[in-house]
Order: C-alpha cells, then sequence, then structure tokens
C-alpha cells in the first residue's frame, strides 16, 4: 500500500558540540493509509520530536517529511499552518482545550478558522460517540480529564483530517478511562477512514495497534 | 529568613519584564510626587522671597506716635524690628509738594529705601534729594554740593515761619514715577537734624514695624495683633495703617496647599493602580510556583515576605533613580517657568535673580524624604492584595491550577453554532469580564484625566479671555485709590471734583489720528442699606452705560427685563455681576434696595428697584450695579466720567497708543491699557498652565502606557502555551496576529470611548463650574479638538506600536516552545 506519510533521511539535532542531542538520527518510516501506528520507545528517545516533524510543528535540520507525496517543508509557513489545520488533527496529552470557549466551540475551532462551514450532523454524530451531547454549552474547565481528552479528540476528528497525530493522549487518564478513549479513538479513525500515529509508553495500548515502532536515540529500532 | 530573600533576589531577575515595567511605573510616579511637591513648595517660597526682598516688609504704620508711645511700643515683645519716620517740614515751592523726611536705618530698611546713589544722610547738614525735585526746584547740583533751600516746619497742625538752610547733597533717591505726576517730592534728613529742629514734645513719628515670627500667622492674626498693638498705645483707628501691599502679596492662597495635595493624592492614586495592576496581571503565571514553595513547607508569612520584599528591591532602585531624575527635571522646570513670566518688570526679575542666585533653596531635604516615603507606601499599598493573594494560594490549589480557568467562575457559555476570528476575540475577552472592565477602566483613567484638563486649557483661549476683559481696542480710566488713607486726594469722591477726564480731555482724545470711536463709562460707590458681608461693609460699584449699550445689557439678562426707557426715569438699577446673587442670594427682581451714594463730599439716598440680573463681559463692566450715564448724571453737578473705551484704526495703532498714553500721562491719576496687553497677559497666562498640565499628563500618561503595556504583554505571556495549541490546530500566524490586534483594538477602543465620552462630560462640567467660580477666565465653551486628535493619534500609535512589538516577539518563538511552555 502507498504510504500516506512518510520520512526521508530526518533529521534534528538539539546543542552543540558535546552536548549535542540527536533527537532524530536520519530516520526514515512510512505509514500507509488507514493504519493504526504506535510509537514507543523511552524518555528522551525522540518520540516526541518525531511527531512534531509529522505534524509540521518544528523544521528539522536536514531531510523531508512527505504527506501524500508533497513535501510538507516546502510550504511556507502561512501555507503549513493552512496544510495542518486541513489534513493534520492533533491530540496532547495535556488535553489543551481552549478555556474561554465550551465544548461544542472547541470542536468546530479548528472548521471555523479556515473559514468553512461547520457540518451540523457530522459534528453532532461525533459528540453523540463521545458522550458529551448534553454538555455542548459547557467550559472545559467544569470537565473531567477524561471528558476534556475526549473532546480534544472530537476536534481532531472534526475537520476530517486525513491523519490523527497522538501524544501520549491518556497519559493523564487513569487505566479504565485510558481503555475507553483508545478504544474511541480506535473505532472513529477506522470509521472514518483516517490514519492514525499515536505516542505511548503503554504496552496494552501499543498492542491494540496495527504496527508499532520502537524508536531510541533518534533512531527506528523496530517495527 | 535568608532564603526568602534570596527567593525574593532570585524573583526579581526572573521576573525582569515585570519588574522593569513596575520600576518604570514607580520612577516615574516618584518623579511626579516630587516635581509637584518641589515645583508647588518651590513658587511659594520664591513668591515669599521675591516679596520681601522688593516691598518694603513692614506690617504696620502707626502714625502720630508721641516719643512716649515710642517708649510703650518698646516693651511690647512680639515686634521683631521698629522703624522711626518723622515729617517734620516742607520745603517751600509754588505748586509742588516737597516734604521734609527722617528716618532712622531700621525704617530705611523696613521701608526698602534705596538710593540711586550716594549715601543716606548721617550729619545734621546732609540731605538726600531725588533729581526730579532738584529740577522742579530749578537747581542742579551733584554729590557733594550745597544747596540752599527754604523751608517751613511743621508746627502742630500748621506750617511755621519760613526758614532758609543750606545742606550738602549725600546722595540721590529714585523717584517713583506717580510721584512726579502727582509733582510730590520728599527730601531726607538725617534724624539728628531733625530732633536739632523740633522738641521732643511736638515729635510725631510714624511708626513701622514687623512682627517677630509672622511667617506663622494668617494675614488676618498679623492685622489683628498690629490694630491690638496700635490701640494699646492709643492710636486712632484712621492712625494704623496696614501694609495691604505687602501683606497681600504675602498671602498665600489657603487653597494651595490643599491643590497641591490634591494633585499628589491624583498621582498616588494612579500609581497605586499601575503598579498594582502590573503585580495582579504578572501574579496569575506565579501561581503555581508559589504552591509549589508552599507545599515544599514555606510559611504563609514568607511567602508574602518573598512577594514584598520582590517589590521593595524594585522599588529600592526605582524610587532614587525617579527623585535623581526629578532633582534635574524639577529645578530646571521651575528656572524656566520664572523664565517665561520674567516680563521684564522689577518684581519678577528679582524673583528670577534670587533663583538664579541660588538664594531660595528649591530642593528641600524634606520633600526628597516625603517624596521618597510617599512613593514607599504606593508600592506597599500596590503589592498588598498581590502579597495576599499569593500567601493565601493553597498548595493543592495550586498545583491543578490553570492559568485562565480559575479566574472565572462561569460553568457554562452560550457560544456560537460556528467560530470565525472575530468571536474568538470575543470569547477571549469574555472569558474575564471583571478583569477587562479594570483593565479598560484604569488605562482609561489618565486619559478622562487628559481630556478633562483639555477642556479647560481650550476655554480659557487667551483671545476670549482678552476679548472679555477689555471693551475696545484703547482704555484710559482714572486711577482713584479707595483704601489708602495716606492718598486722600486720590479717593474717587476727591477725583469726581476736579476730574481730568473732562470734557476737553475727550476732545483731545477724539483729535488723536487713528481713534474711530470714544465711549465714556461713570462710576459711582456708595452703601445699601441692611447689607454686610462676612469682611464688614458692603460698598456697592456702580457703572454707568450710555444707550449704545442697550443691546449688550438685553443680551446678557439672566433674569428679569431691561426697558431703557423705564431706566432712564431713574427708579431701576440692573445687577451686573453674579458675585451679588452669590453673597446675597435673597437679592431678585423687583426688590428694592436703599442706596447712599458718595458724591463729592456729599452723600445721596436714593431708593431703586432691581429690573433685572445680568452677566456681563469684564470689559463692559466690573461692578456689581448698572445704571444708566443719565441717571447717575443727574444725581450731582460733578463729573462722574472714569473710563473711556477707544477704538484705533488697525493701521494706527502704534502712533495712536503713543499719542493716547501721552495724553494720559500729562492729564495725571490716569492708567491705561490696551487690548494687545491683556492678549499677551492671558497668553502668558493660559500658556504657562497649559504647560505645566501637559507636562503632568504625559508623565501620567507614562504611566498608563506601562499599565496597557504590561496588560498586553502578560496576557499574552499567561497564555502563550494556548496560543501555540490554537496554531497547531487552527490559526495561522496571520489569524493569530489578527486576533491579537482584534483584542487590542478593543482595549483601544474602549479606552478612546471612556476618554473621550467620560473626559468630555467630565471637562464640560468642570468648564460650568470654573465659569460660575470664575476660575482662570473661562466664559464660552469651546471643545478642545487638538487634544482630542492628540489622544487618538498617542493611544493608537501606542497600541500599533505594542502590536509590531508583539508580533515580532513572536516570530522568534518555535511553536514547539510554546506548547511546552510552563509543562
Amino acid at each position: 500500500m502507498k504510504p500516506i506519510l512518510e520520512t526521508k533521511d530526518l533529521v534534528k539535532y538539539y546543542g552543540q558540540g558535546e552536548n549535542v542531542v540527536r533527537a532524530i538520527d536520519h530516520t526514515d518510516i512510512q505509514i500507509p493509509v488507514g493504519e493504526f501506528t504506535a510509537i514507543v520507545g523511552r524518555s528522551g528517545s525522540g518520540k516526541s520530536t518525531l511527531l512534531h516533524m509529522l505534524g509540521g510543528l518544528d523544521r528539522p535540520d536536514s531531510g523531508k517529511v512527505l504527506i501524500g507525496g508533497k513535501d510538507i517543508f516546502d510550504l511556507k509557513d502561512e501555507q503549513l499552518a493552512i496544510f495542518r489545520r486541513r489534513k493534520i488533527g492533533f491530540i496532547f496529552q495535556s488535553y489543551n482545550l481552549i478555556s474561554s470557549l465550551n465544548v461544542w466551540e472547541n470542536i468546530v475551532f479548528p472548521i471555523g478558522l479556515d473559514g468553512k462551514k461547520v457540518d451540523h450532523d457530522f459534528v453532532m454524530d461525533i459528540i453523540q460517540r463521545i458522550g458529551m451531547e448534553d454538555k455542548i454549552h459547557a467550559l472545559p474547565s467544569t470537565l473531567s480529564g477524561g471528558q476534556q481528552q475526549r473532546v480534544a479528540i472530537a476536534r481532531a476528528l472534526a475537520a476530517r483530517p486525513a491523519i490523527i497525530l497522538a501524544d501520549e493522549p491518556t497519559g493523564n487518564l487513569d487505566s479504565r478511562t485510558e481503555i475507553e478513549v483508545i478504544s474511541l479513538l480506535k473505532s472513529c479513525v477506522g470509521d472514518y477512514g483516517q490514519t492514525l500515529v499515536m505516542i505511548t509508553h503503554d504496552e496494552t495500548i501499543a498492542q491494540m495497534a496495527d504496527r508499532v515502532l520502537v524508536i531510541e536515540d533518534g533512531k527506528v529500532v523496530n517495527s | 529568613m535568608k532564603t526568602v530573600t534570596k527567593i525574593a533576589l532570585a524573583n526579581v531577575r526572573q521576573n525582569k519584564g515585570r519588574n522593569i515595567l513596575c520600576g518604570i511605573a514607580i520612577a516615574l510616579t516618584t518623579l511626579l510626587i516630587f516635581s509637584i511637591l518641589t515645583i508647588g513648595f518651590g513658587i511659594v517660597h520664591l513668591e515669599n522671597a521675591a516679596v520681601n526682598a522688593y516691598y518694603p516688609n513692614f506690617h504696620v504704620m502707626f502714625r502720630g506716635v508721641s516719643e512716649e508711645g515710642i517708649k510703650q511700643l518698646k516693651a511690647f515683645d512680639d515686634i521683631e524690628k521698629m522703624g522711626l519716620r518723622e515729617d517734620f517740614g516742607q520745603i517751600t515751592d509754588d505748586d509742588a509738594t516737597m516734604l521734609m523726611i527722617a528716618m532712622d536705618s531700621k525704617a530705611i530698611s523696613l521701608n526698602k529705601q534705596e538710593l540711586e546713589e550716594g549715601d543716606f544722610p548721617k550729619e545734621k547738614d546732609e540731605i538726600v534729594v531725588t533729581r526730579s525735585m532738584l529740577a522742579e526746584l530749578g537747581m542742579q547740583a551733584e554729590i557733594g554740593d550745597t544747596i540752599t533751600l527754604p523751608y517751613q516746619l511743621y508746627e502742630g497742625n500748621m506750617l511755621g515761619y519760613g526758614q532758609e538752610d543750606t545742606f550738602r547733597i549725600c546722595g540721590f533717591a529714585k523717584q517713583a514715577e506717580s510721584a512726579n505726576e502727582n509733582k510730590t517730592y520728599a527730601a531726607m534728613f538725617a534724624p539728628e537734624y531733625m530732633e536739632m529742629m523740633i522738641p521732643e514734645n511736638e515729635r510725631e513719628y510714624r511708626v513701622t514695624l514687623r512682627l517677630a515670627a509672622s511667617e506663622n500667622m494668617t494675614t488676618d492674626q498679623i492685622e489683628t495683633r498690629c490694630a491690638d498693638i496700635g490701640t494699646a498705645i492709643g492710636c486712632s483707628e484712621h492712625d494704623i495703617v496696614m501694609n495691604k501691599q505687602y501683606l497681600a502679596a504675602n498671602y498665600v492662597d489657603p487653597s494651595t496647599y490643599p491643590g497641591i495635595a490634591g494633585i499628589v493624592a491624583v498621582v498616588v492614586i494612579a500609581g497605586i493602580l499601575t503598579i498594582y495592576s502590573i503585580y495582579y496581571v504578572s501574579m496569575i503565571p506565579k501561581v503555581q510556583e508559589y504552591g509549589k514553595l508552599k507545599a515544599m513547607g514555606a510559611t504563609k508569612k514568607q511567602i508574602r515576605q518573598i512577594v514584598f520584599r520582590e517589590g521593595m528591591m524594585v522599588a529600592l532602585i526605582a524610587i532614587p533613580v525617579g527623585l535623581i531624575v526629578s532633582s534635574f527635571i524639577s529645578k530646571g522646570f521651575l528656572m524656566g517657568v520664572i523664565r517665561y513670566l520674567n516680563s521684564g518688570d522689577a518684581y519678577t526679575q528679582t524673583s528670577f535673580d534670587l533663583l538664579n542666585d541660588g538664594k531660595v533653596p528649591i530642593l528641600l531635604p524634606w520633600i526628597y524624604l516625603l517624596a521618597a516615603g510617599v512613593a514607599l507606601v504606593t508600592v506597599i499599598f500596590s503589592i498588598y492584595m498581590p502579597m495576599r493573594k499569593a500567601a493565601a494560594i493553597s498548595p493543592v490549589e495550586a498545583m491543578r491550577y490553570q492559568a485562565d480557568s480559575s479566574q472565572s467562575r462561569k460553568k457554562k457559555r452560550k457560544g456560537y453554532a460556528e467560530l470565525n476570528l472575530l468571536r474568538l476575540t470575543g470569547a477571549n475577552l469574555q472569558r474575564n469580564k471583571k478583569r477587562t472592565i479594570i483593565t479598560v477602566l484604569t488605562l482609561s483613567a489618565t486619559g478622562i484625566f487628559f481630556m478633562t484638563m483639555s477642556h479647560i486649557i481650550s476655554c480659557s483661549d487667551p483671545v476670549v479671555s482678552a476679548k472679555h476683559s477689555i471693551e475696545g481696542d484703547y482704555q484710559i480710566s482714572i486711577d482713584h485709590v479707595e483704601y489708602d488713607k495716606l492718598k486722600p486726594e486720590q479717593k474717587w469722591t476727591s477725583i469726581q471734583q476736579n476730574n481730568p477726564m473732562n470734557e476737553s480731555f475727550l476732545e483731545q482724545v477724539r483729535a488723536v489720528e487713528g481713534v474711530e470711536t470714544v465711549k465714556t463709562k461713570s462710576y459711582l460707590i456708595g452703601d445699601i442699606e441692611g447689607m454686610t458681608t462676612e469682611d464688614g461693609e458692603f460698598r456697592a460699584h456702580i457703572t454707568g452705560l450710555d444707550q449704545t449699550y442697550e443691546k449688550a445689557l438685553k443680551e446678557g439678562i439672566k433674569e428679569g427685563k431691561v426697558d431703557w426707557t423705564e431706566l432712564e426715569k431713574g427708579n431701576q438699577i440692573i445687577i451686573s455681576d453674579s458675585y451679588m446673587t452669590y453673597y446675597f442670594p435673597e437679592l431678585g427682581v423687583g426688590d428694592v434696595l436703599h442706596m447712599t451714594l458718595d458724591v463729592g463730599d456729599e452723600r445721596v439716598e436714593k431708593d431703586f428697584e432691581i429690573a433685572a440680573l445680568g452677566d456681563y463681559a469684564d470689559g463692559m463692566t466690573t461692578s456689581d450695579f448698572i445704571l444708566p450715564k443719565s441717571v447717575m448724571e443727574s444725581l450731582t453737578s460733578y463729573n462722574l466720567t472714569n473710563v473711556c473705551e477707544i477704538e484705533v484704526a488697525e493701521d494706527q495703532k502704534e502712533t495712536a497708543y503713543a499719542a493716547l498714553q501721552s495724553l494720559a500721562d500729562q492729564a495725571g491719576y490716569m492708567e491705561t491699557d490696551t487690548y494687545e496687553q491683556e492678549l499677551e497677559k492671558y497668553k502668558k497666562q493660559t500658556g504657562l498652565i497649559s504647560v505645566m498640565a501637559y507636562v503632568f499628563l504625559i508623565i501620567l500618561g507614562g504611566i498608563g502606557i506601562m499599565n496597557l503595556l504590561n496588560t498586553m504583554v502578560s496576557s499574552i505571556h499567561t497564555r502563550k502555551r494556548e496560543l501555540g495549541v490554537m496554531q497547531a490546530i487552527a490559526l495561522s500566524r496571520k489569524q493569530l496576529i489578527r486576533m491579537l490586534q482584534l483584542e487590542g483594538l478593543f482595549y483601544t477602543a474602549g479606552v478612546l470611548v471612556l476618554s473621550l465620552g467620560l473626559g468630555s462630560a467630565a471637562g464640560y462640567g468642570l468648564f460650568l463650574y470654573a465659569k460660575a467660580e470664575h476660575i482662570l477666565d473661562v466664559h464660552y465653551y469651546q471643545y478642545p479638538v487638538m487634544q482630542a486628535v492628540l489622544l487618538l493619534v498617542v493611544v493608537t500609535a501606542v497600541q500599533l506600536a505594542l502590536s509590531y512589538g508583539i508580533t515580532r516577539s513572536f516570530r522568534k518563538q518555535s511553536l514547539i516552545d510554546q506548547i511546552r511552555y510552563s509543562e
């Protein structure tokens, strides 16, 4: 299958001289459409940096990130931001909802800022799946951690991006909620035909993935 | 304890940006407090010093005091200095009055007698004269020359037989111009000569004296004490003469000190608002840290100390900086003010010299201490709340604390189905409505103040004031003096009997080339039965106008009606000044006043019914009442004309003014004024006030800008992560910047709407007040368009500069750094 997401000889170093940290060290990966990939590795192994590169949040020292065969770093900052909000959905460990907006507004936020009309039925469908239909006017500070992360998932899905990038989405949740949230995420991604890349520490979650990439010192050691 | 200080010190370094802003605000506050105190007190002290250096500085003069009286006076221990003058005869001349006087050294110094050249007489045959007196006598002599003078000594109330003596000139006195006009001269002899000529029991001294410790007495207290002393030695009321000019010049307006205190209070409030706001806003991201410190075992007291010491460390640097900078500014500013006021007359020249020679200390130690103390108290007040807040944070709450959420207790938000940039910005601003409103209000405070002050400056337009204060181009008026017992001949009732402003004088005025119209006004003084003020007797001043003023009279009517034919019947009168209704609110249209008018040596009684109450320009009349001129003239055969208003052709002003001036000089007892002089006077007055007000507002504005800067910077700083997330998932950089600009625009618009709206409303209120109270010659409303535009431009420019700076600083940071921030 043709990979939707691909890196070619990607390099990102931090620091200089003896203190240099090889966060990504000549990495080549390919992720096919519709696959659920888990990235695992120790703290400081470079997982998060890799995810940020995949999502175009940070620029590499050298190498390419191809999405649908196109190098995203050929785009200027402005274009990249637009590309990102259309093609990629992010889910962060600390939810990162916007505190001044209610649940509904948080979910439709990327669509609105793209100047597109909100597909009401589609968003309602997602909200029902995350079980938040009676909370659409609630502000994030009134929600539990699990609820907030479900809203974050809905936000990532709402703009129908091709790729969902999740950085330890369940890191702040207890184990029961964790399984619930991941199951929800996995089923949504499957139903909407999206590709999911997720960083995790958790063996159980890694086992739910189609594929597991193990990162060590900025290199993919096992896939 | 040491740890607490160390943490505080580390915080000072860590919160560098906040502390620099805070430091600037504290330094500016200190600067304003110090400058206001220094300039305020500097002007008061300088005025006192100049008055003492310029005017004769005795408090009172007792006339006709015998040698016995002098002995009694010496027994009073609250007399600081006492000088004796004896007028003991007159030099014989056909038309001039030439007094023979002797003064002791104390009298010379109390009267500020100065010689043009030479020395005061010490030997029996020495004399000091004026050059104009010699000229009047047809003599020519220099110092060292001897002159022979015929004279008559006083014997009781009479002049004795003519005698003659020869004197050696030891000095020339300065001659006052007014004395030349009136042909009054004085020659000064040694006290020994007088003692030789006048037997002890016939001497009647004029004693000038100055009370001890008078700096701490009010004008009233001084007058009362002087009168008591005079009465004690048997002086009649008539013989106790206060040095009104000196007392008035030395008079400190009782509202001066409260005024200074009021302005300082405004600065302190602005300072507290700003410093508090800076601390309050920048405290939010620090909450977690204080929570952690608590979790690690810091007590409430220690947390308070950490916040307090951080504030104090900044204050200890900022306050001295403010004091040093303001030391230079205040002194320079005061010098500038005096230089600006220095119109070349002797009095302002004296002030200028005193300041220039450093004779009046301007930078006073106590002002340094007070300013530093007030600034410190301002800082303590400002950090008190943030200090309590930091100490009250519970460790558990602090760990969970998310910068923005805890600020709002709202659980729900109605929100929009579709979001756009504008709605997003709205949501940001609504997040904490209270804080948004407080921010706009504190930011607007300076703007409101600015617009209010601008109204007054705009309304006291020098052209308007000058037109209000003089009717035509040139004014000649009788220089009558009512309350100087030394000059009975200059009382209006005396002048009336031989009025120099007679028909032939007016003919000469009309004949001056360039003179277009000449109008005259007449004048009377009298009493009204049953009317007194706090100061005692109320004297009614009445101006007589001819029918050409009928229209103007009608226009100024506030109550009642003016019918010229009725008025001319002589039974009605118009009240022309709002002070009248202020002092006598019971007066109204239709009331009948029983007046006793001073006409020559007689008093004429007459009843007048109040026909109307009006408000008229000072140029038309400054009297309390108006009557038709014809009515006034029917009361007496004396000439009551006391003002002539002259219109002069524009291109002939220079020559015409000179000709009119010399006519007035020749006639005597006349003073002149021109529209140009009035305009110059008001320009100086309002120019100075505007400069002072604007300098004050600019510094206050500086404090306000620190506040704006801090608000904008910290509102972004605290949301750094959220803004990063927004960019990661949806916002392009352009959109982000536009969003921040929209937020800024909201504050800018808020500040402008409040400043222009509330400021204009308050300004209009102040205008009405100033007009009613006759403050600063405010007569007509003029909206301060220039100032409003200036405010608009400055606020917008500051906002744009801020947006630009913020945008740039954002460009430098990577998204990842923003998202990771505070994680």
